[in-house]
């Protein structure tokens, strides 16, 4: 029955969520060789680095994708990420409980939970800083001294563990939440979406644009 | 048995400029004709008649802090006993960090390979001198404990201040003293060389502290969520029951 599911993330956003999925991946590991020492032989001979510039070329071509897209659904996102009320720092005191998948008694949250929005925010803060210090490690290489070489070291690296420490999270909460069938479909069901986002459904509802 | 610290003594006043040493590196190192371990500069100064003439022979200067032992992240560049610096090609990766770091600009990377002096480390493991000092044909290079390599340069300096009275001693303490020490005829600058490099700060904590404690708590995030995850997903789908259940 079409009442059961609500229409969440457009193919333009599940596109680009996949790319930026595979762009990470494909990133981190071909990164992780050069920090993982027993790795260290696979990073011999140059191929990974080729590998790690094509995915970096991709990763930095994602937010043009994205604007070009779905111009309003990236705008939406950004002001949404840096944007918080009352009950969202309330939602926030109960992220242990909700990490234990406690959804019950929260407070009401529009289309994004207030842990959404925290994950977006520094997924864009970490894509600011490791986008700069590659694109300065990559194509600044002699034009910059010894010492900001390093300093651009040292934010590529923290970044790195930073987004992989935020990517194990948001796995874990994808499959606590059973949430991977809307990212691939674009649909929730109705009954997640009334526990959870209640504000959004009710969104939904007002303006009748999501069936 | 541990090998006393040695040390390559290049003495500037000496050298004839033949370039000899290049070629022992190539064939050594088996590199074609236009890759170079060692780069000549020519550096002229004052006004004719009074005219100066200083050729430096860059290569690795072997920092006893080497800025590219400590940022390689592959092992390819490591030092040795003897404290020569040395590159194993095969482990190299081309990433070009030891270009990036070195205080004095000397490794390039071509064709995805760092090109940078290897320190012949299967003749200095032998007690030999490396390629270029065996071949040297003025007696400008040698090699051997850095204690007195140190004292035969000062004392060189001292008979070239008669004629040279900026003559010195060229091992920065910036990097940490260097296991190739130069006499000069006049300022470092006046071969192009930097008067006071240092070790960039930051890279063996970052090494040594940043990637592997960057490493561990991505590795526990996993864990500790791996240990919740059954009782978390139980939860989950429980309250999800129990709110349909309420709603009807």
């Amino acid at each position: 029955m079409q009442n059961d599911r609500v229409f969440r993330y457009s193919g333009a956003q599940r596109s680009i969520h996949w790319l930026l999925a595979l762009s990470f991946f494909a990133l981190a590991i071909t990164g992780l060789f050069l920090v993982f020492r027993p790795a260290a032989e696979l990073a011999a001979g140059g191929l990974s680095r080729q590998v790690h510039r094509i995915f970096a070329a991709v990763l930095l071509a994602i937010p043009v994708l994205y604007a070009v897209l779905d111009w309003q659904g990236l705008k939406r996102l950004v002001r949404d990420s840096f944007t918080y009320d009352r009950d969202d720092l309330r939602w926030l005191a109960r992220l242990p409980r909700y990490f234990l998948g406690l959804a019950h008694d929260l407070p009401p949250q529009g289309r994004l939970n207030a842990g959404q929005k925290l994950h977006h925010a520094l997924v864009i803060i970490g894509y600011v800083t490791i986008s700069v210090s590659g694109l300065l490690m990559w194509l600044g290489k002699s034009l910059v001294g010894p010492g900001a070489f390093v300093a651009a070291l040292w934010v590529h690296n923290i970044t790195t563990y930073a987004l992989l420490i935020l990517t194990v999270g948001h796995i874990y909460f994808v499959f606590v939440y059973g949430a991977l069938s809307g990212m691939l479909s674009g649909y929730v069901s109705r009954r997640y979406a009334e526990l959870e986002h209640p504000g959004w459904l009710a969104e939904l509802d007002r303006t009748a644009v999501g069936r | 048995m541990l090998m006393p610290e040695a040390a390559i003594l290049q003495d500037t006043s000496l050298c004839i400029e033949c370039q000899a040493c290049r070629v022992a590196c190539q064939l050594q190192n088996q590199l074609p004709p236009d890759v170079s371990y060692a780069r000549f500069q020519f550096r002229e100064s004052g006004v004719f008649p009074e005219v100066s003439h200083h050729v430096a022979r860059l290569t690795c200067q072997h920092c006893a802090d080497a800025a590219c032992v400590a940022i390689c992240p592959t092992g390819a560049v490591y030092k040795g006993e003897e404290g020569l610096t040395h590159f194993d090609p095969a482990r190299c990766s081309g990433c070009g960090y030891c270009a990036e770091v070195c205080p004095f600009a000397v490794p390039t990377v071509k064709a995805d390979q760092a090109v940078r002096c290897a320190g012949c480390p299967a003749l200095t493991a032998d007690g030999q001198p490396p390629a270029c000092v065996q071949t040297c044909l003025a007696g400008a290079l040698s090699y051997g404990p850095r204690a007195q390599q140190l004292l035969r340069a000062e004392q060189r300096v001292a008979a070239l201040r008669r004629r040279w009275p900026n003559a010195n001693v060229y091992s920065p303490g910036g990097v940490g003293g260097t296991h190739l020490i130069w006499v000069l005829r006049d300022s470092p600058e006046a071969y192009g060389l930097p008067a006071d490099p240092i070790t960039p700060a930051g890279i063996r904590v970052l090494k040594d502290v940043v990637q592997p404690a960057g490493l561990l708590s991505v590795a526990a995030a996993a864990a500790i969520s791996a240990l919740t995850f059954v009782v978390a997903r139980r939860n989950a789908r429980r309250v999800l029951t129990e709110h349909a259940d309420k709603e009807g």
